[in-house]
């Protein structure tokens, strides 16, 4: 490596930490606190007016970001979109001016509200097989999208 | 198009995200299936680092009570290593790409695979000392350094060992066969 190419690579770790930096302050100052309120005010209320007392589906534990609902099947998380690892690849895919994928990427969260919600309903009307592959993809689709981002800084420490 | 010719069209980062994605079902499922509900490894995960961290507390001088999975600075109720929160799940991230990234021999992969795994599990040592020293210091802070310690400490470990290994093993493939 020659010192362009080193000074190069220096600059590009900075320009990430940076980013990430702002994400990082942005994500923990801003959007969790929303994303708590969504979840508190919104999600929780209307969650538990239709599931009713009868239902063998059970919130079974709240968080910031994130729901854990079971019944007769192990505990199922349902994270909010747009949860932290959306915004640290949004950093890496930022970092590398991936723009194609930062689209993808929030196509696939923004539908991800509707397919989460459409989910929890069918869950809750007895379709309790779904949630394991509700809980496959929560475990999955998060890290293949770092990784993707990881990979797209690759082209930039190598110019 | 016969089915290998549509086969040797898939982008090799398809290729590796379908292989990723494989990786890491298996591992969910055995994860949250065999391990979690097991409790063995979990238990014994969170009892070394729990003794560890009280260990290198003691040596550095701090008076400490340990049991088990509880860590405290004396005065303090300290902190509870319970299953799914000593880094186990991580481990199996940072393993899951590791095997699924191609190139690479298989003796480094086994070395960058061991190597990693002591690192992240030496990072959860450090962990708990921090959970440890945050109740005894700044107890109102405690929610904020549980919930995002894993951000600060675990993803640039598992990103940088990534990137490395991504690195190594487009070496390997570049590398002229000698063999």
């Amino acid at each position: 490596m020659d010192n362009h190419q080193r000074s190069r690579s220096i600059s590009t770790i900075k320009r990430l930490i940076l980013i990430l930096s702002g994400i990082s302050v942005l994500y923990i100052g801003v959007l969790r606190p929303i994303q708590s309120i969504i979840i508190q005010n919104i999600v929780v209320p209307h969650l538990e007016s239709i599931i009713g007392n009868n239902s063998i589906v059970k919130i079974e534990n709240v968080d910031v970001d994130q729901i854990d609902i079971s019944g007769d099947f192990p505990p199922t998380k349902f994270e909010l979109p747009f949860n932290g690892w959306f915004w640290l690849t949004l950093g890496l895919f930022l970092a590398a001016g991936q723009e194609r994928l930062i689209r993808i990427m929030t196509y696939y969260h923004l539908i991800l509200f509707g397919a989460l919600y459409v989910g929890i309903q069918l869950i809750i009307n007895g379709w309790t097989g779904i949630a394991y592959l509700f809980a496959i993809h929560e475990h999955i689709y998060k890290v293949l999208f770092l990784v993707v981002g990881l990979i797209g800084l690759k082209p930039l420490f190598k110019k | 198009m016969d089915a290998r010719n549509q086969t040797k069209h898939i982008s090799p980062l398809t290729r590796f995200l379908i292989m990723a994605g494989g990786v890491y079902v298996i591992w969910y499922l055995l994860y949250d299936y065999y391990l979690l509900p097991d409790g063995r490894l979990d238990a014994f995960l969170s009892y070394s680092g729990v003794s560890l961290a009280g260990s290198l507390l003691n040596v550095f001088g701090w008076e400490i009570y340990s049991d088990s999975r509880v860590l405290a600075v004396t005065g303090t109720n300290g902190v509870e290593i319970q299953n799914g929160c000593n880094g186990l799940e991580l481990i199996g991230l940072y393993i899951g790409f590791i095997i699924a990234y191609p190139g690479g021999s298989l003796y480094k992969r086994i070395m960058f695979l061991a190597g990693g795994i002591a690192l992240l599990i030496v990072a959860n040592v450090f962990r708990i000392m921090i959970f440890a020293l945050s109740i005894y210091y700044m107890p109102n802070w405690w929610e904020q350094v549980h919930t995002y310690s894993s951000y600060f400490i675990f993803y640039p470990i598992v990103l940088t060992l990534w990137y490395l290994w991504t690195t190594i093993s487009d070496q390997d493939l570049l590398a002229p066969s000698n063999g």
